[in-house]
């Protein structure tokens, strides 16, 4: 954002806001889509699947993105708000025999709608205190939602239809992978777009300094409202689209250690920079793919230890994880991306 | 009556752990400004470190449970020097992360060490109960309620006679001010975590020999968070009053209400006192009257 590459001059303020401006971004933006489009065809059913992993979790991690990174209010409730979308669409569909598409807007707005109630303490309280509320959050919703049987099916869950479109049904990874890669695709455009109008700005007013943001005009119930309604109803639809892939809404899904899962990927990536969202999702899901397949085999190799080390595995490099990334480079991968990109683009001034 | 009784007197006994717990919390808190989310496995660290010293090395307990805490204590002077001192000057999201990625940093060491399975650890506390009031108590949660009560003056005479407590709370006022008047920082912030590390494993240890430990327990310490924050985040009195009030409340409101609901009440009730604390009155009812507010 900061460098342009030489020869580009703005000549209307139109040019001057397109979030694509050169010649080769276009190559580039194009030449993604086709690749994304046909990648099914190109990979296997397992990377196809953690591709759809990761297509989810950015939807979710967005959401997460604009609540803390770039509104600053801290939440470690993330996976509680998908599970209410989940649970959402699973009683929509079971109960009222709503389609499934249908479901999708409900699961966000119910779950927007929750994450403004557990919002409200943020008008009293920040930083750490807001951080209590959603810990809160998380045990509450997860407690109401394995103990209202008659809705929600407690420890069973709900099973859900695979989804359709007309005569074609979205089961299995690779047909599943254009509606999650959609969604991730619609949510990154919507989230990019968000971050660079008035809304945008004003939720970084309300992270840098409330008082001050107060002052300039900013409303900031209103931003804060709407940064906990955006936030968990990303996460809501990103509870949609888990429920629709696994073809189930269960609770063991959804907890306190997923939750700093997300906030993780939040920090890792680079807080307050949509990039970064991606490439911090990317990064934590191919780390904790990687410790799943050398769990079993550090298990083999190394029987002392026995077949605990495959459980206890990603816990402790996510932990590593979130310690170096903290103490080295607090600004994430955005920013390291950052510096590369301006190491190219000033080549051979960069140094 | 009875019945009421039967559900708040073993309610204020247990809650007295909290009260353990949650001074932990309050130690690191009140010098640093760190609320130590990894604070419920180093309660299950206090657990296991028993279960390790005395069942599987063999030791005798006189013995083996003084040197388990000694070395929780080392381990959170390591955890201070190692984690939280490069964090000095950080936003504050960067250190509650920080602690949330030590927690589930020392569960996975944990599974790695004892397995995900229940493991009854040895108690020290006798078996059997005492009548009072016609109920019948027992022995182990009298032997709670005075250990917290102990521990608690204790400290509060640490941190208002000792000159190692005084200068907790000089650097808790104004760091740079206590500096320049010579208290060391670092080796004050070091002192607190090895403190609430020895303190907050005693407490762990004291819940698990009644239900056992597996690692999914340290979440049960953050339930000992509503205490630290309607006590207020800086009081010992605070935690001392309403550890026992929240268990209390735990405890009643699950037993009348749990036929109704399905059960399993007692799990959230403390986060539900806690959210209502930050709505209504969120420097708690001790605190010191320096919140945050917006």
């Amino acid at each position: 954002m900061s460098i342009q590459p030489c020869g580009v001059f703005n000549t209307s303020y139109g040019q001057c806001m397109a979030a694509i401006r050169t010649k080769n971004q276009w190559i580039t933006f194009i030449a993604f889509f086709v690749f994304m489009g046909i990648s099914p065809l190109i990979f296997s059913g397992y990377t196809i699947s953690l591709i759809n992993r990761i297509a989810i979790y950015v939807v979710v991690v967005h959401g997460l993105n604009l609540l803390t990174g770039y509104t600053g209010q801290i939440s470690v409730a993330q996976s509680a708000f998908m599970a209410v979308g989940a649970f959402t669409t699973g009683i929509l569909s079971t109960k009222l025999g709503m389609n499934l598409w249908l479901c999708m807007p409900f699961a966000g707005i119910v779950a927007g709608l929750i994450g403004i109630l557990f919002g409200i303490p943020s008008f009293r309280v920040k930083g750490l205190y807001l951080a209590l509320v959603s810990i809160g959050a998380q045990f509450i919703i997860m407690y109401v939602l394995l103990h209202w049987k008659s809705l929600t099916g407690g420890v069973h869950g709900i099973f859900i239809e695979p989804l359709k479109l007309g005569s074609i049904e979205f089961i299995g990874d690779s047909s599943f992978y254009y509606v999650a890669m959609g969604m991730a695709c619609l949510v990154t455009y919507f989230t990019k777009n968000i971050v660079r109008t008035r809304v945008g700005r004003a939720f970084i007013a309300v992270r840098d300094n409330d008082i001050v943001a107060e002052f300039m005009g900013v409303n900031l119930y209103l931003y804060k409202v709407f940064s906990f309604f955006v936030g968990c109803f990303f996460a809501g639809i990103g509870g949609w689209l888990w429920a629709c892939y696994i073809g189930s809404a269960s609770i063991d899904q959804y907890s306190l250690i997923d939750s700093v899962w997300f906030l993780a990927m939040v920090v890792i990536g680079g807080m307050g920079s949509v990039v970064g969202t991606i490439f911090g999702v990317c990064f934590v899901e191919i780390l904790r793919e990687s410790t799943n397949i050398m769990g079993p085999i550090i298990g083999d190799a190394i029987p002392a230890l026995g077949m605990t080390v495959a459980t206890a595995l990603p816990l402790l490099s996510l932990g590593v994880v979130i310690v170096i990334f903290l103490i080295f480079e607090p600004r994430g991968l955005a920013h390291r991306w950052e510096i590369v990109k301006n190491l190219y683009r000033l080549w051979p001034y960069s140094r | 009556m009875e019945q009421f009784l039967s559900y708040l007197l073993p309610g204020l006994m247990r809650g007295s752990v909290y009260t353990v717990i949650a001074l932990g919390f309050i130690v690191i808190y009140r010098t640093t400004s760190v609320l130590n989310f990894a604070q419920g496995e180093l309660f299950l660290l206090g657990a296991y470190g028993v279960y390790f010293a005395i069942a599987q090395a063999g030791l005798p307990a006189y013995f083996g449970i003084p040197l388990a805490f000694i070395i929780l204590g080392l381990l959170g002077g390591l955890i201070e020097r190692f984690t939280l001192r490069p964090l000095i000057g950080q936003p504050v999201l960067g250190i509650i992360l920080m602690t949330l990625g030590l927690s589930v940093f020392l569960r996975g060491v944990v599974v790695l060490i004892w397995s995900d399975i229940t493991i009854p650890v040895p108690t020290i506390f006798a078996s059997g109960g005492v009548k009072f009031l016609g109920i019948i108590l027992p022995t182990q949660y009298i032997w709670f309620a005075a250990i917290s009560i102990c521990i608690s003056v204790i400290l509060y005479l640490f941190f208002t006679r000792f000159s190692t407590g005084l200068q907790m709370t000089a650097v808790a006022d104004n760091t740079q001010l206590a500096q320049s008047c010579g208290v060391s920082v670092n080796r004050v912030t070091a002192a607190a975590w090895i403190i609430a590390c020895i303190i907050t494993g005693a407490g762990g240890y004291m819940l698990c020999t009644i239900t056992g430990v597996y690692p999914l327990m340290g979440e049960l310490g953050l339930r000992s968070l509503s205490v630290v924050l309607a006590g207020g985040m800086e009081s010992i009195a605070g935690a001392m009053i309403m550890g026992p009030v929240v268990g209390a409340i735990e405890f009643v409101l699950s037993g009348y209400l749990d036929p109704y609901v399905g059960g399993g009440l007692r799990d959230v009730v403390a986060f539900a006192v806690l959210i209502v604390f930050l709505v209504f009155r969120p420097q708690g009812l001790f605190g010191w009257k320096i919140i945050e507010r917006v």
